[in-house]
């Protein structure tokens, strides 16, 4: 009798400990790996608007100048104004190290605070720090396809709410030189093998590029790695910093 | 079996109660640290990247 009571307490207050640690896993993937990200990117942003207003060390990131700073009407293509250097091939040329910050994402749609800064790469560490740009995927401004990914539910979720993007949100790409205003065009549902989304021209391998392309990928559904959620966006316009000017897109919504 | 833990703890109730506290807190702070993050690493939902079936997971995340 004694035996068996500790014998059945033993195992009910083992499972309730092993229900409370789970519970404190959830915590921890839902709550604590954010803290870690919303660090590490308080320090990004410190650093690179730091960086931005020193303006020395230009080598970082190829200035693009392709589309001209006059506004085309949204829903149009801009014209590249660099025919023939872009190739269907990814070029080596325009190589960032991993783990540079070179850039900052403002969607109008998830805030009027919401920017994140970019770094290169997007390699499980990387990506705890913050959105991740894929290596040898074309920068912002260059026709061919900008692809960005981030995290839907943990480390800061920067992608939490991208099903909520529609036809015609603005996403915004701020470098040191230029904002690039990009507009959704298409969401798709994909699996987790289907690189086609990153291609220069997404779904068509080998094509050259005529469009300069924004693509955003995080997984899908919430809480799931079953598939990917693509958002494709378009640029409408580049404007040069120089210029003083704020993009109207960020003040919209 | 916390019954048995709190037995063997010396000392009178506060510096029992102290000692299971700090315990606790070791418990904890070994599993935040360093079980959770480990285990987190294993598990697939925190895919966010398109990559070539088959590829090695190194870029995954």
């Amino acid at each position: 009798m004694g035996a068996l009571r500790t014998g059945v307490r033993a195992a009910g207050e083992l499972m309730i400990t092993f229900g409370l640690v789970v519970l404190l896993f959830v915590a921890y993937e839902l709550w604590g790996t954010g803290l870690q990200t919303a660090r590490a990117q308080d320090k990004a942003q410190e650093q690179i608007e730091q960086e931005w207003a020193e303006g020395g060390a230009d080598a970082e990131l190829p200035v693009v100048v392709s589309p001209s700073s006059t506004p085309t009407k949204p829903g149009r293509t801009a014209t590249p104004t660099a025919p023939g250097s872009p190739t269907a091939k990814r070029k080596p040329a325009a190589k960032l190290k991993p783990g540079t910050q070179f850039a900052r994402i403002w969607v109008p749609r998830f805030g009027k605070s919401y920017k994140w800064v970019i770094a290169e790469g997007t390699d499980r560490e990387q990506l705890k720090e913050g959105p991740g740009h894929y290596e040898g995927t074309e920068l912002p401004g260059e026709p061919g396809n900008f692809v960005v990914s981030a995290h839907r539910t943990t480390y800061g979720a920067p992608f939490n709410k991208v099903d909520l993007l529609r036809t015609g949100d603005a996403v915004v790409i701020e470098t040191k030189t230029h904002w690039f205003t990009y507009r959704v065009t298409d969401t798709d549902i994909v699996r987790p093998d289907q690189v086609e989304v990153t291609y220069p021209v997404p779904y068509r391998a080998g094509v050259k590029p005529a469009k300069q392309m924004i693509t955003l990928t995080s997984c899908h559904p919430k809480f799931s790695a079953r598939q990917r959620f693509i958002v494709f966006g378009e640029l409408e316009v580049a404007l040069d910093k120089a210029s003083g000017e704020q993009p109207p897109a960020l003040s919209e919504l | 079996m916390y019954g048995a833990l709190w037995r063997h703890l010396p000392g009178p109730v506060v510096v029992r109660l102290l000692l299971s506290l700090l315990l606790l807190l070791a418990v904890v702070a070994g599993l935040w640290f360093y079980v959770f993050p480990a285990v987190e690493a294993r598990l697939p939902y925190n895919d966010v990247t398109v990559e070539e079936a088959g590829a090695a997971r190194r870029s995954a995340s």
